[in-house]
């Protein structure tokens, strides 16, 4: 059989209701093996229910979910033995330190290599000497994905990973998934940041008040990527000449600059400001809800 | 498993100092109480009025026996059975909101059950750590009150088993406050109404039981509801560990210890 036959993670109908909301509304989703897959959606849409679910720290109302062909609820232990997990919401224990953590959680894991845990540190600059209680809030998430990684799992699962990480670490969180994607092992990774799920993700699916709304190869949201620039200009440029560029519309003059959507390739707005002395140069990703009404609008029409 | 005893062995840990605090402090009390047992002896004819005060029974209940309270083992009642206990009661109801609530309500229980161990074996762990981490403490109490024994001529009646029969007797009045609250967190998942019912159960249990020596009429079937009936400090120091009552203690304790097995398995963890 092939990997596409057995899905990593396989959701079939799971719903969360807490009292008359519906938190989570009938999910079906098959995860691949060897894939990042990034769950994406505003506050509130049902990433960490679905997580929780997933890791059997919630029960569901309706539906089942599968791991490594594992019952979520009925064989967890077996499931939380494959997978390494980061809370969103991260809360660790105060009085330990870093190397206590690793040995608390390292225990109640087994089979977590201590070479492994040192390059981690390493790589990601944490402080093993200091208490939780004493670390910033980065180095609290440092902490978490450490746990998280420390055993090699076959499977990530986690909850905005980069949320409270400066660049330069993210930049190291990035190429460690990188690494895992190149094992084999596969990643199930919440966000709202479309940029960072762009960056690593195969796939993505898009969450909306509990329901999954699409999923979509990230190749294909990027055709339909666009972003608002914003060009300040001293010399007269007019808005006709950058209207009729490929990908851009919606051209606006603005108190003496230019402002307009752009999608896909930049290379033409590039070139066509260069002719042009170019003051200021503003560059606005677009929010994630905009990238999906766009979307969708394109499929529909 | 491999991971069998991470989580007690961590919880003894943590439990170190509280230990020590509750132990000693409550053995350095026991052995001052027991070293003012001549002079309390010499005013003893005060207090013999004192005890026949129906609100003094409310307090100490059949303890308050002004015959024996003249006496070493009847002192020794009072002061370590019958209140050590009350004291001990702030201290296990802690030991029970360690056992799951502390983790749940600071959201740490999303790291700690995302490892591969069954729910159950967190609340068995912790729950044989809070044993442990009891039989520290009284035995640290004991001690105490041991060497105030020694210290004291008017003591010597005392002997070093009635002293442990006395120590092992309040282990599962102990257990029991902690496994109600564990219970109650398990079932309830807040914190604060566990500590605001398992409170009023321990208050309740205790006045009940008390007033029931004095208004035996009206409060005689509802005693049977509290378990500090099921605990006699001066049938203990004058017999030794009442066993029936040992059991019965040890059987609710583990009752309400199973219950919460059921109920924290069933349940979603709070975010």
């Amino acid at each position: 059989m092939t990997a596409k036959q057995n899905p990593v993670i396989h959701i079939d109908g799971l719903s969360k209701d807490y009292g008359g909301i519906h938190a989570l509304n009938d999910l079906r989703l098959d995860v691949q093996a060897g894939e990042v897959f990034g769950y994406l959606g505003p506050n509130g849409a049902g990433k960490t229910t679905t997580i929780r679910l997933l890791l059997d720290l919630i029960r569901p109302t309706r539906g089942t979910a599968s791991i490594f062909g594992l019952d979520t609820r009925r064989q967890s232990v077996e499931v939380r033995q494959r997978v390494g997990n980061l809370p969103g919401d991260l809360v660790l224990w105060d009085h330990m330190n870093g190397r206590e953590l690793v040995e608390y959680l390292g225990g109640l894991r087994g089979g977590v290599d201590k070479r492994y845990v040192s390059e981690l540190v390493e790589r990601l600059g944490i402080d093993m000497s200091r208490k939780v209680k004493a670390c910033s809030s980065g180095m609290r998430r440092k902490l978490g994905l450490l746990q998280a990684l420390m055993h090699k799992p076959d499977l990530l699962i986690l909850d905005e990973p980069t949320s409270g990480l400066d660049p330069l670490v993210q930049q190291t969180f990035y190429a460690l998934i990188r690494e895992i994607k190149a094992e084999g092992r596969t990643v199930f990774m919440s966000s709202h940041n479309l940029p960072e799920v762009e960056h690593v993700c195969d796939r993505v699916g898009i969450l909306r008040s509990g329901r999954l709304t699409a999923v979509e190869r990230i190749d294909s949201l990027k055709k339909v990527h666009f972003r608002w620039m914003t060009l300040q200009m001293d010399d007269g440029a007019q808005s006709a000449e950058f209207a009729v560029l490929p990908g851009v519309t919606d051209v606006m003059a603005i108190n003496g600059s230019l402002r307009f959507r752009v999608s896909g390739d930049l290379d033409p707005v590039i070139k066509a400001a260069a002719r042009h002395h170019v003051v200021d140069m503003a560059y606005e990703e677009p929010s994630l809800e905009d990238i999906f009404l766009e979307y969708y609008g394109e499929k529909l029409s | 498993m491999t991971n069998v005893g991470v989580i007690f062995k961590r919880a003894l840990w943590d439990a170190r100092m509280g230990v020590l605090g509750w132990g000693i402090g409550l053995g350095i009390l026991a052995l001052l109480e027991m070293a003012l047992f001549p002079t309390i002896q010499q005013a003893f004819s005060n207090i013999a009025d004192l005890l026949e005060n129906p609100l003094y029974r409310a307090f100490l209940g059949e303890t308050a026996d002004a015959a024996a309270f003249a006496t070493p083992e009847g002192y020794l009642a009072i002061y370590v059975l019958a209140f050590v206990p009350l004291y001990l009661a702030v201290y296990m109801v802690l030991l029970g909101l360690g056992i799951v609530s502390n983790d749940e309500e600071r959201g740490r229980l999303d790291v700690l059950l995302g490892t591969p161990i069954p729910r159950w074996q967190l609340v068995a762990e912790k729950f044989a750590a809070v044993v442990v981490i009891t039989v520290l403490v009284l035995a640290l109490n004991g001690l105490g009150a041991q060497i105030g024994v020694w210290l004291t001529p008017e003591m010597q009646g005392i002997t070093v088993m009635r002293m442990a029969e006395a120590t092992l007797a309040m282990l599962p009045v102990a257990l029991v406050m902690a496994a109600m609250t564990l219970f109650l967190t398990s079932l309830l998942r807040s914190r604060a109404l566990a500590i605001g019912v398992t409170g009023a159960i321990i208050i309740a249990s205790y006045f009940v039981n008390n007033l029931a020596t004095v208004a035996q009429d009206t409060l005689g079937v509802i005693r049977q509801l509290s378990f500090f009936n099921y605990f006699s400090p001066l049938d203990t120091m004058r017999s030794g560990v009442i066993w029936g009552d040992f059991f019965i203690m040890l059987v609710i304790a583990l009752v309400l210890f199973g219950l919460s097995l059921v109920a924290f398995q069933r349940r979603d963890l709070a975010v």
